[in-house]
């Protein structure tokens, strides 16, 4: 699903990701950790096209992304759920809105709008805060819709960066849950997390960085 | 939200920005109108224009008496012509001298009469332009037995170039007041792109094409285009029926000017015209 072969990024000189090669297969369930500027968001930054690599290919469910011009850009976006770790909740739209928002960026039409995203707020636990606005929101609660805004569409593939963030352990709990089912239906997920607890005992691939090069590669 | 549920969403956070913008938007136009109604007006009076209301067809000596019945029988069937007399040399001599009685020992003298026989033409007032006065001339110098027509075509020309000079100056300042209210909508637009630049990298990153994202701001400018039109349709309306209806008793110049009613409801579509135009400057190249 994606594959990187030797890829490398630097910001003004600081090298961010040096010759990282890897494969995440289609349906799998990997964590990507490290320290904190370890690359861990570069990395996923690189596979939804919002910086793009000095050096190496970079491919995501088939395709080689690194040429991919800008009018592309967008249906590769949509084919992928991004749960950023700044959230990035818009704070003029309720939840159902920010929901819909992913769906209607899609182009489904209103009628089919409305179970799909109830469904999704569900799924996440949120379906009594649809007509809230962020804002009102706790930081789990937030986490929560941003993970409903990614999923709500179904893509092919989830991606999440610190996903957990400052949240307390059973909220995390929770959340890994729901990244759990969401893995089961056949997407494939990429968690970039430092929260030991998430992987721990998962049973799933864990992808070490430091210092921007994949320093092992280990099973939780 | 759909996107106009999204365009009117954004209009309303940002409510002053855009009631100054519509405001602002609104005053160009009025003042387009008024400079539309001065152009308008220039046009209506040149093609109303007449050089004279007479013209004098200058007769050879030696014209056959069917000839001259060929050429009276064509000027009367122009329907810029209202009379045509026919003034023989003897005619015109008598009213020379008459015209001229404190100078008659010029006359002492005089051996013959100089002076050529002649048709004295009056025009339709009101119904004869500028074109039909030339095209008259035109056609009756081609006719056999006319010498020479006079009818005041240098007169007709000077009128004629300063209505088109005020006209070419009116359609330049047009041209700027048109410039002028595109930028307020550019910059309003602009204005808006940046405050919500935050939201609109999210849906860039969300898989949003640059057409999701334009249509909003395309719709915000459109509709702030239709306000400021309608604002200035308002006033327009308000100088049209009031002020110029009022001044009409008073000032006799005001009853001949032409208001055309059309012009109002030109306005919101030259406001839609130039909001969509400055939105969709604004927004320039989406960069993902």
């Amino acid at each position: 699903m994606v594959r990187f072969e030797n890829v490398s990024k630097t910001y003004d000189g600081q090298q961010a990701l040096s010759g990282v090669d890897f494969e995440a297969g289609r349906g799998e369930l990997l964590f990507i950790t490290g320290a904190s500027g370890a690359g861990k968001s570069t990395l996923l930054k690189l596979i939804y096209r919002a910086i793009r690599p000095d050096e190496g290919t970079i491919t995501v469910n088939g395709a080689a992304i690194n040429g991919m011009g800008a009018r592309h850009v967008p249906g590769l976006r949509r084919s992928i759920g991004v749960v950023f770790q700044d959230f990035r909740l818009l704070s003029g739209k309720t939840i159902y809105e920010n929901v819909a928002l992913a769906m209607r960026i899609r182009g489904a039409a209103e009628r089919a709008l409305k179970p799909q995203v109830m469904e999704t707020l569900k799924m996440v636990g949120l379906r009594h805060k649809a007509d809230c606005f962020p804002d009102t929101l706790s930081g789990g609660e937030q986490q929560r819709a941003v993970i409903a805004r990614a999923i709500v569409a179904e893509p092919v593939l989830l991606l999440a960066d610190e996903p957990t963030g400052n949240l307390d352990p059973d909220t995390s709990a929770g959340i890994m849950r729901i990244f759990k089912d969401i893995n089961a239906r056949g997407t494939t997920v990429i968690i970039a997390t430092h929260n030991r607890d998430l992987y721990t005992g998962t049973g799933r691939r864990i992808m070490r960085l430091a210092s921007g090069k994949i320093e092992r590669l280990d099973v939780g | 939200m759909s996107h106009p549920g999204s365009a009117i969403a954004g209009i309303w956070k940002e409510k002053w920005i855009n009631l100054l913008s519509v405001f602002s938007i609104g005053v160009g136009l009025f003042i387009l109108l008024i400079s539309m109604l001065i152009v308008y007006n220039l046009n209506f009076f040149a093609s109303k224009l007449q050089g004279r209301f007479s013209m004098t067809v200058y007769l050879d000596d030696g014209i056959s008496a069917p000839d001259l019945a060929r050429m009276q029988g064509a000027i009367r069937s122009n329907p810029a012509v209202g009379s045509v007399s026919y003034i023989s040399k003897a005619e015109a001599l008598a009213e020379l001298k008459k015209s001229m009685k404190d100078s008659a020992y010029l006359f002492e003298g005089l051996d013959g009469n100089p002076l050529p026989a002649s048709l004295d033409i009056r025009l339709k007032r009101g119904d004869a332009t500028d074109a039909m006065v030339r095209g008259l001339a035109a056609q009756i110098k081609a006719m056999r037995g006319a010498v020479d027509v006079e009818y005041g075509a240098k007169f007709l020309d000077t009128i004629e170039s300063v209505i088109s000079g005020a006209r070419s100056a009116g359609l330049a300042f047009l041209a700027a007041l048109l410039g002028g209210v595109l930028f307020v909508c550019y910059s309003t637009v602009k204005i808006l792109f940046y405050r919500r630049r935050d939201e609109v990298e999210t849906l860039g990153l969300l898989g949003a094409t640059a057409w999701f994202i334009r249509a909003p701001f395309l719709i915000e400018g459109s509709v702030l285009g239709v306000a400021g039109g309608l604002l200035a349709s308002a006033a327009g309306y308000a100088v049209f029926d009031v002020f110029l209806a009022g001044f009409a008793g008073a000032l006799p110049v005001f009853r001949y000017m032409q208001t055309p009613v059309y012009f109002l409801g030109l306005l919101p579509l030259a406001g839609l015209f130039i909001g969509f135009s400055g939105a969709l400057m604004a927004l320039g190249r989406i960069k993902f």
